[in-house]
């Protein structure tokens, strides 16, 4: 191929487009994160993706949401993220990564007591901006964003997921601990396909609602996931321990996923021991 | 291993609905993005001409000095240490770098040198830095351990693609062969060149960093090719690491007399110091993934961990803990789960 484009001509064209983004920037005051300012991708579908989840709700930037992120995505079926905040009076957190065709990742919204830091694993199909988005009890939606790339580091070749022959004999299965060091850290691992739908022949089937509760199956909040969270999901849920309700002894799963199926792990004791 | 192409139809479906909404709704933007993005890249359409500059590091003996940096356009995925013992009757090569063109300029440079035929062509494992330029030397002078051979015929292409996307025109016409031929467990002895310039060889097959490492000492220089067994003021990678076997590899590779050691990435240096580093990294990895589970630290806050500051000398260590961590953390939270 002799297509060659010289140092001048590409310094043209970027001189050309950053003069179009200048013109085209949206006017709103709030204060941006200054991350990625330059990165062109960031606002590509930004308000389109708003308008689906929040519509017209009033909505800023906030540097008190936090969207830990690799920079690029050593294994695009595994992506860790977590979302911390500090909102008071948090209500409702909305995950998404914008350039998935599946962009919803997940939706946290509270029942009782606080909403917690949350961190997964999710399937990305390349290089997308992420937004999280939490609501206060005044109905302003406070916005982080972040962006992960997606070409790994190379020495692995494009990672095919297997098909998940075996899933029957274990799905559902959880394994659990509370880490109540710091924080109140709930951190459980679910076996599950977490199948997309979007694969031929292989419908979705994938954990969709999960219901965190106290002790006594007193609900504290409500995790939706979507299918692109990642095939046997590994969920962090950590609370600060001195938002945690008084009559809080432990905390429970009740898992439900689209076919039906309902899973329901241990009570994972405050004071260590879990309790069936 | 049973594994289905789900993925590329994954990928090809989600890339269509995918453009079906970028065409609708903002397709002017995402055009100049893209523009942009190239821009940013500078990503060249010619092809990179490799600089092929050996280091003469004992009697006959040369490295090609990779650099300590990602693969990127610019170095053409010449990262790893490529080893050449070079006589006149005959001469060896310890990896064949990334891309065909790499090799070429490698069977120039030995011609040049006056190096006799290429004798024999060894893999020291399967990974892309280190065996893309096979196809430029005889099949049936290559040599490897058996899981490197199959893991390069089950996954060379693939391998190749990804380094495609990476480095883009350098790898132009590199295409993944397999070595022809798999050496038996234990040490093979072989003997190059003769008179005033012979060399005693041994190879051994052992494992960690791979399922199949493949190491080079010459008896008669005291040079040891380690493959990425050992990384030198370098952070090593994991993508086939197991840890134990790597541990026990370097024990192994101690116990070798020689006196000057090439690691698969990092500066040449005389014994121990880079199977030293090797293993007190290895193990400040552990120790981090172990504490870090025990702690209840989530993947991605992991992402933070503190560096070690006794690897002060060493480069490319977020980069590559950030990897290690997805190839190696979630195994340890599932253990830590389980107690
Ligand atoms: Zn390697």
């Amino acid at each position: 191929m002799s297509i060659c484009f010289t140092a001048k001509a590409r310094n043209l064209l970027l001189m050309a487009c950053l003069s179009f983004f200048a013109v085209c920037k949206p006017s709103f005051a709030a204060a941006q994160p200054a991350v990625d300012e330059a990165n062109p991708l960031m606002d590509v579908m930004w308000d389109y993706m708003r308008e689906q989840f929040i519509r017209d709700e009033p909505w800023q930037y906030s540097a008190r949401v936090q969207i830990i992120l690799p920079e690029f995505a050593e294994d695009s079926t595994q992506v860790p993220v977590m979302v911390r905040h500090q909102i008071a009076d948090a209500r409702r957190l909305i995950l998404f990564a914008d350039l998935n065709p599946i962009q919803h990742i997940a939706t946290y919204e509270v029942d009782a007591g606080s909403l917690p830091d949350i961190g997964l694993q999710f399937r990305v199909q390349q290089a997308t901006p992420v937004h999280a988005l939490v609501q206060d009890a005044s109905g302003l939606w406070h916005v982080g964003r972040n962006y992960v790339d997606a070409s790994g580091g190379g020495c692995t070749a494009p990672k095919k997921e297997a098909a998940s022959d075996d899933w029957a004999s274990n799905l559902g299965q959880i394994e659990g601990r509370l880490f109540t060091r710091n924080s109140h850290r709930l951190k459980v691992q679910v076996s599950h396909p977490m199948d997309t739908g979007l694969v031929e022949g292989v419908p979705a089937f994938w954990l969709n609602e999960i219901t965190l509760t106290d002790q006594s199956a007193t609900a504290l909040g409500r995790l939706n996931l979507s299918a692109p969270v990642s095939a046997n999901p590994r969920l962090t849920f950590s609370f600060a321990k001195e938002s945690a309700p008084e009559s809080l002894e432990g905390y429970q799963l009740h898992l439900r996923d689209n076919d039906g199926n309902d899973f329901t792990s241990p009570v994972y004791q405050l004071n260590g021991k879990e309790v069936m | 291993m049973k594994s289905m192409p789900i993925k590329n139809r994954l990928l090809s479906q989600l890339r269509l609905t995918l453009r079906f909404w970028l065409e609708r709704l903002h397709s002017g933007v995402v055009l100049v993005g893209i523009l942009f993005f190239w821009m940013l890249s500078g990503v060249s359409f010619a092809a990179t001409p490799y600089e092929i500059k050996p280091v003469n590091i004992a009697p006959d003996t040369w490295v090609v000095m990779g650099k300590n940096e990602p693969f990127t356009p610019e170095n053409g995925g010449m990262i790893a240490n490529i080893g050449i013992i070079l006589t006149e009757q005959e001469t060896l090569v310890f990896d064949t770098g990334p891309s065909r063109a790499f090799a070429e300029a490698l069977s120039v440079w030995i011609k040049e040198q006056g190096g006799g035929p290429i004798r024999y062509v060894l893999n020291s494992h399967a990974h892309p830095d280190h065996f893309l330029g096979n196809q430029v030397f005889p099949q049936n002078r290559t040599y490897s351990a058996e899981p490197t051979q199959r893991m390069i015929v089950e996954q060379g292409p693939d391998l190749a693609e990804n380094l495609y996307r990476m480095v883009g025109a350098a790898m132009k016409g590199t295409r993944s062969v397999a070595p022809g031929v798999v050496l038996k467990e234990g040490v093979s002895k072989i003997v190059l060149g003769s008179g005033s310039s012979e060399h005693q060889l041994e190879v051994r097959l052992l494992d960690g960093h791979s399922h199949g490492d493949l190491i080079l000492l010459d008896r008669t220089t005291g040079v040891l090719f380690a493959g990425d067994l050992v990384f030198y003021n370098r952070a090593l990678t994991t993508p086939h690491a197991v840890l134990n076997d790597w541990l026990a590899a370097l024990d192994q590779l101690e116990g070798l007399s020689h006196s000057l050691l090439v690691p698969g990435h990092g500066p040449v240096h005389q014994k121990g110091e880079g199977i030293k580093q090797t293993r007190d990294y290895l193990k400040w990895l552990d120790k981090s993934f172990k504490q870090g589970a025990e702690e209840g630290w989530s993947m991605a806050e992991m992402l933070n961990w503190p560096l070690n500051p006794a690897f002060k000398s060493v480069v490319m260590q977020r980069y590559e803990f950030t990897r290690s961590l997805s190839h190696w953390y979630p195994q340890y939270e599932e253990n830590a789960l389980k107690q």
